[in-house]
């Protein structure tokens, strides 16, 4: 059959196309790298074969692994031992045995000199809460993090040496371990929380133009440029993102303990209640459709479930749709 | 572990045994390249094997990395395992139960029973599953539903299994121009059902999600 008239079955029946899609030979990929190069016209037919190819064979796609290839080089970036003056690698390879002493003096006297400037020269452990599914971390003096959906957490190996310092971002509940002259504190972006001996929760997530200190018990100091506050148990202040714009106020301490809990709780919820509840539990932005809605009287109680379930659920029984494009969940009536 | 037996196992794949005692021993000497190479060479195996099984390219991802990023932590501790894919691959199933394990904690309260070994699940509810988007589901599940098993079973077996048209008339005794005939009739009708416009936004739509996942 003629390659012109080939259409997205043909491709993906053709197996020199299916080794230029999975790359496992190298003068098929020559040729239909050229081949399309010259036939742009027949691009869009080769892309959808190239789909459902990937698709029809629960294949991750290149693109896909390329990412994931990149978060493991990073991580083995930051699992390394910080660099030492001269050329390690090569020393090893021709004198392991003698040199061995030796780098552990010079990566002690390393640790030793770090001890003064933790920020710089630093290497991280990163935590991630992939997906829509919240995770919780032990960090070495005994306190524990629950770190919400679509979050990020940089703990420097550094930690619990002189202080205790760490990033965020998105969203986590810390719940601090005393530990005397070793202060807590968290970064994001300009704001710092500092704490001792506290549980409390901050929120700073990306999509969002604002962040949220909430404090549930003990108490912490928050700086912002010039700006400092202190908090009171159940209280909660505001403030902008970039800058500071301080604003206290009361949490509903019934939300937090069902969050601490895991309990995502629908009462008696209209559309907007369930659209503002999902942004606050996962982190993710979400936007209502315009269109003509039936009106929504929710109930449900959701233990540690992914995004998924709960807006399968929800749009189930409520007549709703959901898609997710660039990071936004957009919720719509579904059309008969 | 319940079915001791199955650790041992390979995942699916048609790779043969390769000797990845080189690129260890470069990672050994602190060369992340080693670590690199082996990633990708058993990369595939271990995500296909992870997909049929957790139904979360989520989690199935997180796994991989998990434990190649611990694999170069203790580069200096491990000793150079006899059979280091086989290895390897024990030490992702171990994790990705430990992450499934972690999940049905949370999930259900009343089943206190011993963790069972998940099962691979069957092609047709990996590929709805794996879906985080409902509406690309939906789609896919009714796209299912308009073909036949034998369409359903061919397609399975050209490119899930991996195997080629040749191959897949040896086992069903078809003739190879009806097993090329019926995936294409197959294609077409997904094809008539969805027109080419909702085809390529629901396409569209695909690679925007991974991009942003």
């Amino acid at each position: 059959m003629d390659l012109q008239q080939y259409k997205a079955e043909d491709f993906i029946l053709n197996d020199s196309f299916v080794r230029y899609c999975l790359r496992s030979n190298e003068s098929d990929i020559q040729f239909w790298e050229n081949w399309l190069e010259r036939y742009p016209h027949k691009q869009e037919e080769a892309a959808i074969a190239r789909e459902w190819l990937f698709r029809l064979g629960l294949r991750i796609t290149p693109e896909e692994k390329e990412a994931e290839f990149g978060k493991l080089k990073l991580a083995v970036a930051g699992a390394a031992t910080p660099p030492s003056a001269f050329p390690r690698k090569r020393i090893i390879r021709i004198a392991a045995a003698v040199m061995l002493p030796l780098i552990l003096a010079g990566s002690w006297l390393l640790s030793k000199r770090q001890g003064h400037t933790p920020q710089q020269s630093d290497t991280y452990t990163i935590y991630t809460a992939a997906g829509s599914i919240r995770r919780e971390i032990m960090l070495a003096d005994g306190s524990h993090v629950i770190l919400n959906a679509s979050s990020t957490l940089k703990v420097p190996h550094s930690y619990n040496q002189q202080d205790r310092r760490l990033e965020l971002q998105g969203e986590a509940l810390f719940e601090v371990a005393g530990v005397e002259n070793k202060p807590f504190i968290v970064n994001s972006g300009s704001l710092h929380v500092q704490a001792l001996g506290t549980a409390f929760k901050l929120r700073a997530y990306p999509f969002d133009t604002a962040a949220a200190v909430l404090l549930v018990n003990g108490k912490v100091r928050v700086a912002q440029a010039a700006a400092t506050a202190d908090l009171q148990p159940g209280e909660q202040l505001t403030t902008g993102k970039e800058q500071p714009a301080f604003r206290k106020s009361t949490f509903d301490t019934s939300r937090e303990m069902a969050w601490r809990k895991g309990q995502l709780i629908f009462s008696n919820a209209s559309l907007a209640d369930i659209a503002a509840s999902l942004e606050y539990w996962y982190g993710i932005k979400v936007v209502v459709q315009p269109g003509k809605y039936k009106p929504i009287r929710f109930n449900g109680v959701f233990s540690n479930k992914p995004l998924q379930d709960v807006l399968a659920a929800v749009c189930f029984v409520n007549g709703l749709s959901s898609s997710t494009k660039n990071n936004i969940l957009y919720i719509q009536a579904v059309t008969k | 572990m319940l079915n001791a037996n199955r650790t041992a196992e390979m995942p699916a794949g048609k790779h043969e045994e390769k000797d990845y005692a080189g690129f260890w021993y470069e990672m050994q000497q602190d060369n992340e390249q080693g670590l690199y190479k082996i990633y990708h060479e058993l990369y595939d195996n271990f995500y296909h094997y992870g997909i049929s099984v957790v139904l979360d390219k989520a989690i199935v991802k997180e796994a991989i990395n998990d434990i190649f990023v611990e694999i170069w932590r203790k580069r200096h501790q491990l000793e150079m395992p006899a059979n280091i894919n086989a290895y390897l691959f024990i030490c992702f199933k171990r994790r990705l139960y430990k992450m499934l394990a972690r999940e049905q904690k949370s999930a259900v309260i009343s089943d206190s029973q011993l963790f069972r070994e998940p099962e691979e699940q069957p092609w047709e509810t990996v590929l709805i599953r794996q879906e985080t988007d409902s509406l690309v589901k939906e789609k896919l599940e009714k796209m299912l539903t308009l073909l036949t098993s034998r369409q359903r079973e061919f397609i399975r077996m050209r490119f899930y299994e991996d195997l080629s048209i040749d191959e897949i008339a040896m086992k069903t005794a078809a003739t190879p121009r009806t097993i090329y005939n019926t995936i294409h009739n197959a294609l077409v009708r997904i094809r008539e059902v969805y027109t080419d416009a909702t085809f390529i936004a629901l396409l569209l739509l695909l690679i925007d999600i991974e991009k942003n996942s």
